[in-house]
């Protein structure tokens, strides 16, 4: 049985009395241990996917489809169920770490928060619960991991504050790990390290991770799978070795030749707009390898093999 | 944050005496003569002669020239003398140490009422978020700030004090009277610091701090009170600074309605009377408070907002 399995998942929004479709009959799946990368350029629905994971979304969000966790469809379960699960099974790293922390509270007490919740700790491992988090600041290799608990946010620099985000993901050893763009607000040089740490992480702790980012260096370095992304829908999927050197998507092949180290040829042309309604294929406008049936078809899913799908009208043929 | 301490109390003294600079000198290019007025207010019609104007002159120093007169009232004002009221003939120190506590009371009640309507009324509105109740307090707020406060005043009285008879119509003969006054003058403020509360909780409800308090398990209590709150009420705090204010000069108009006998009314027959000594003793007391306020204020702001506390030192 997988660990997590998204099965058709729709999610628009109500924005003025007009519905924005962001993700549109996504399918994803997590074993245990294993590390998924959804990769997609800005604003094509990588976070919405997450945040739908753990059932955060703004109230003008109307989500639909199924999202089993160990088997059991949480989309169904009870808020209060669902609660005491966030953050202890499906724990988070969101993105942006300037914005991410309260400004106004001790870095170590928000790190804290994460296992003071409900019943998670009795009321000893209460009185060594400065302990308890230092010990995480240590393990990533936070600076006076004991002078860290009584600082601000504001005090610390961006790649501190990741840290910090970091350790509240992993404090309580979840199975699963919601990671957004962990690499965006940092300086390239330390990127890698961040990605790698995460890795150590990881196997550590034996969970299983989301990994949301466009960062496909960084991907490259921890994914096991990738699914690709594009306008709210899951274009590719596939171990990561075989998407990255063998792409079989236009948009996919698009997205690696754009890397730097691949030659930096970026793609022509936007993403479209949510508000849009299709009756071709979403990537068809930029496409560089659109066919005579792109104008008239709507793409499905076809298996590339057992591990690899794409949805490209070029594949209705089989490969 | 001593250096920073020092550095407000002199610019409470720089605007102190740029407010009673210029007061004095309004006053003086205003129409009519001072001593006339003051016969006038005192003793009525009758009493205004050209015997009594020169007596009247040259008991208050008042053929001086007004840069005389005005450098002399600056020098006694720094020993603490404000000077004896034309009026009253008494200090003008001891007439307002008479009046203020009164003014005090009233304004910290109107201030407490606010406050205890305007915060909840706000939270509540930003949770329900274009909800009814939401629709409803701004629909309240709308009619509180649009009502002119003399005629909210005035509508007060005639329907609690002299149709239900639940409250005195003016005076401060018992501890009811205070309620009429003490609610027009914050009818305003609660207007205002409803939607500024509002307004801070739906902009730290929409930060991403917000969705990882979520993202941890929290209930949604905890992360009302820990989180949205105690980033939302800051902001309020330099509002209310400002609303105190406001208080303070609305108290002027409200005390004379009510009788109340505060510094307002005395401020008002100061002004008749051309009473220069009451009016710049008026002002003062206005300014200062507003002035301290406005101090102590930023002084909470920076013990509770460590991101001002830490570039306050940085610049140390």
């Amino acid at each position: 049985m997988k660990l997590l399995e998204v099965k058709n998942l729709n999610v628009s929004f109500m924005v003025e009395d007009e519905k924005v479709h962001v993700l549109n009959d996504v399918s994803l799946d997590i074993s245990e241990n294993e590390v998924l990368a959804v990769i997609g350029e800005t604003g094509c629905g990588k976070s919405v996917t997450g945040s739908s994971i753990l059932r955060i979304l703004p109230e003008n969000a109307n989500i639909s489809g199924e999202i089993y966790y160990n088997g059991e469809n949480i989309l169904e379960m009870p808020e209060e169920k669902y609660r005491l699960m966030r953050g202890k099974e499906i724990a988070s790293v969101p993105q942006s770490p300037s914005t991410s922390l309260d400004p106004l509270m001790k870095v170590g007490d928000q790190v804290a928060e994460c296992i003071t919740v409900g019943n998670r700790i009795n009321g000893k491992e209460k009185a060594t619960l400065k302990g308890v988090v230092n010990g995480i600041f240590s393990k990533l290799k936070l600076p006076r991991e004991n002078e860290m608990y009584d600082n601000y946010p504001c005090e610390l620099s961006g790649g501190m504050r990741q840290r910090i985000l970091l350790s509240m993901g992993i404090i309580t050893s979840p199975n699963l790990l919601v990671v957004d763009e962990p690499t965006k607000a940092i300086d390239w040089v330390l990127r890698k390290d961040i990605v790698k740490e995460l890795k150590a992480l990881k196997d550590e702790m034996k969970c299983a991770m989301l990994f949301i980012t466009h960062d496909l260096g960084a991907a490259s370095i921890i994914a096991d799978r990738i699914a690709v992304m594009y306008s709210g829908e899951i274009v590719e999927t596939g171990p990561a070795d075989e998407v990255l050197n063998n792409p079989k998507h236009p948009y996919t092949k698009g997205l690696i030749s754009a890397m730097p180290s691949r030659g930096l040829n970026v793609m022509e042309g936007y993403m479209p707009s949510f508000t849009d309604t299709f009756d071709t294929c979403r990537f068809f406008p930029r496409c560089t390898e659109k066919t005579h049936m792109c104008d008239t078809q709507i793409p499905k899913s076809f298996s590339i093999n057992e591990h690899h799908t794409v949805k490209c009208n070029m594949y209705c043929g089989g490969n | 944050m001593t250096k920073y301490l020092i550095r407000r109390i002199l610019m409470v003294v720089g605007v102190l005496w740029m407010v009673s600079t210029l007061t004095y000198f309004t006053v003086h290019v205003t129409p009519g003569d001072t001593a006339t007025a003051v016969l006038y207010e005192l003793y009525g019609e009758d009493a205004v002669n050209t015997e009594n104007l020169e007596r009247v002159r040259e008991k208050y120093d008042l053929n001086e020239s007004v840069f005389k007169q005005y450098a002399e009232w600056v020098k006694n004002a720094f020993t603490g003398n404000f000077g004896t009221s034309y009026r009253y003939n008494k200090p003008v120190s001891y007439m307002i140490g008479l009046r203020l506590p009164n003014t005090l009371k009233l304004g910290i009640t109107a201030f407490i009422f606010s406050v205890l309507i305007a915060i909840p009324l706000g939270v509540i509105s930003a949770l329900q978020h274009n909800k009814l109740f939401d629709h409803i307090s701004r629909i309240f707020v709308l009619i509180t700030s649009s009502f002119p406060a003399f005629w909210v005043a005035i509508v007060l009285i005639i329907v609690c004090a002299l149709k239900l008879k639940l409250f005195p119509v003016s005076g401060m003969d018992s501890p009811q009277s205070i309620v009429l006054p003490a609610l027009t003058l914050s009818l305003g403020m609660i207007a205002t610091t409803t939607r500024m509360m509002r307004a801070s909780m739906l902009d730290v409800m929409s930060q991403d701090y917000i969705w990882v308090a979520k993202a941890k398990g929290l209930t949604r209590n905890k992360i009302i009170v820990r989180h949205i709150l105690r980033n939302a009420i800051p902001p309020i705090i330099s509002v209310l600074g400002l609303q105190i204010g406001h208080i303070l000069g609305g108290a002027v108009v409200i005390e004379n309605i009510f009788s109340w006998p505060g510094v307002g009314g005395l401020f008002i027959d100061a002004i008749n009377a051309k009473d220069m000594p009451m009016i710049e003793g008026c002002v003062l007391v206005i300014a200062f408070g507003y002035a301290a306020i406005n101090l102590v204020v930023d002084i909470i702001y920076a013990a509770i907002n460590p991101e001002i506390r830490y570039s306050g030192e940085a610049k140390k």
